[in-house]
């Protein structure tokens, strides 16, 4: 082994990272050469020197704070999966959103609706030149938001994860359970009044079902 | 080491323990934020790393592979989220280099004196340790205090284990030309 070599393997030297005849090589080296000697006892006061470095220690409120935050985080991995979508959830979201809608609809008929609605609306000069249209446009929008939103609460707080998409699937399945049962008691209404009343369902159910979804699911995470 | 292998404790956690998780903070506590406070040289940095650090560790549970050790992979996650806060806040890589030091003969009074040089002098290897470069930093602790094999260093780095032990050659002759003139 030359100086070169010797003073190439110093640090692995120190931090006993060389294999033994390596080890020993450097060892033979440095006790006959005092160049290379002095070269690594300078390391070695360096290497000493280096251990007087204060750190101090961590905030003792980091470990409450770090231990606290992966517990909860734990338990919330634990209870639902946070990819899963729950489609039995969505299902059975949209057919009890689809169940009060219909059964508000038979105690309270589109046609009474609009027309409470119309009338008492229409005393205030800022809705008096509104056309029909857009009063049935407001029923639906009642029709779909009460539902989901009441059945989006509840479930959210079942499901409490992806607010956004068990909202939005639970709302479109709500559609397509109702709108076909629209179209059939409004048969006698002008095509214009039910399509109008139908988007409304649309708008409503939407609006609903995603902040009912999404107010559940927050308020669960707040609970814990 | 008494009971279970950091190893163990990790497929604990991928499988949802809380306790493990407690006892590899535990077990890496004081060594992660002291590998911060003098690589980073700051220790409010050190400490949002040291938080930032072992919830990565515990949100990225399931792509650790027992392959590995821990403790790679726990300096891997450090040195990646500091180079991440260098990018988006500025923080510099690098300190100035401070002035050299000689090494005279110690001062023998006692009392404040002696602590404001102690005070001094602590101050002055840290600045030289942070004058390195990051990479060279990074290299120099892992091996001095950590015990961190060459190999694993480069795995953290994700260089050559050759090139962990001539980066950690030139770090040790900077820091001698600053500390040892």
């Amino acid at each position: 082994m030359d100086c070169h070599d010797a003073q190439s393997q110093m640090t692995a030297y120190l931090s006993g990272d060389l294999l033994a005849e390596d080890y020993r090589a450097v060892e033979a080296h440095v006790s006959s050469c005092s160049s290379c000697r002095v070269e690594l006892d300078s390391f070695h006061q360096l290497w000493e020197a280096l251990a007087a470095f204060p750190v101090g220690s961590p905030d003792p409120n980091l470990d409450r704070r770090i231990l606290a935050q992966v517990s909860a985080e734990l338990l919330d991995a634990r209870t639902v999966p946070a990819a899963a979508i729950r489609w039995w959830g969505i299902a059975v979201a949209a057919l009890a959103a689809a169940a009060l809608s219909i059964g508000n609809s038979v105690l309270l008929p589109y046609e009474v609706a609009f027309q409470w609605c119309s009338r008492t609306l229409r005393a205030y000069a800022l809705f008096a030149d509104v056309s029909d249209t857009s009063f049935f446009f407001v029923v639906g929008t009642f029709y779909g938001l009460v539902p989901l939103l009441v059945v989006g609460l509840l479930s959210g707080w079942l499901l409490r994860t992806r607010p956004l998409i068990h909202g939005t699937a639970a709302s479109l399945a709500f559609a397509v359970f109702v709108l076909p049962y629209v179209i059939i008691v409004c048969s006698a209404l002008p095509a214009v009044f039910t399509l109008s009343l139908m988007v409304g369902i649309v708008v409503g159910a939407l609006s609903g079902g995603v902040g009912g979804f999404w107010a559940g699911t927050h308020r669960w995470r707040l609970a814990h | 080491m008494s009971g279970p292998s950091d190893q163990q404790l990790m497929l604990a956690v991928k499988a949802g323990d809380p306790t493990a998780f407690e006892q590899l903070y535990r077990r890496y506590r004081d060594r992660l934020y002291a590998f911060l406070v003098r690589y980073t040289g700051d220790a409010a940095i050190a400490q949002d790393l040291f938080q930032e650090t072992f919830l990565r560790v515990f949100r990225d549970r399931a792509r650790y592979e027992p392959r590995a050790a821990f403790s790679t992979w726990l300096f891997t996650i450090a040195r990646n989220l500091f180079l991440d806060s260098v990018k988006k806040t500025r923080i510099p890589r690098t300190f100035p280099v401070p002035e050299a030091v000689s090494r005279a003969a110690p001062d023998p009074s006692p009392g404040p004196l002696e602590s404001l040089e102690q005070r001094e002098a602590d101050a002055v290897l840290r600045r030289a340790v942070a004058s390195l470069a990051e990479e060279e930093r990074a290299i120099l602790l892992l091996s001095r205090f950590e015990g961190l094999r060459y190999a694993q260093i480069g795995e953290i780095l994700g260089i050559s284990e050759g090139a962990v032990k001539v980066r950690a050659h030139r770090a040790l002759q900077i820091l001698r030309h600053t500390l040892l003139p």
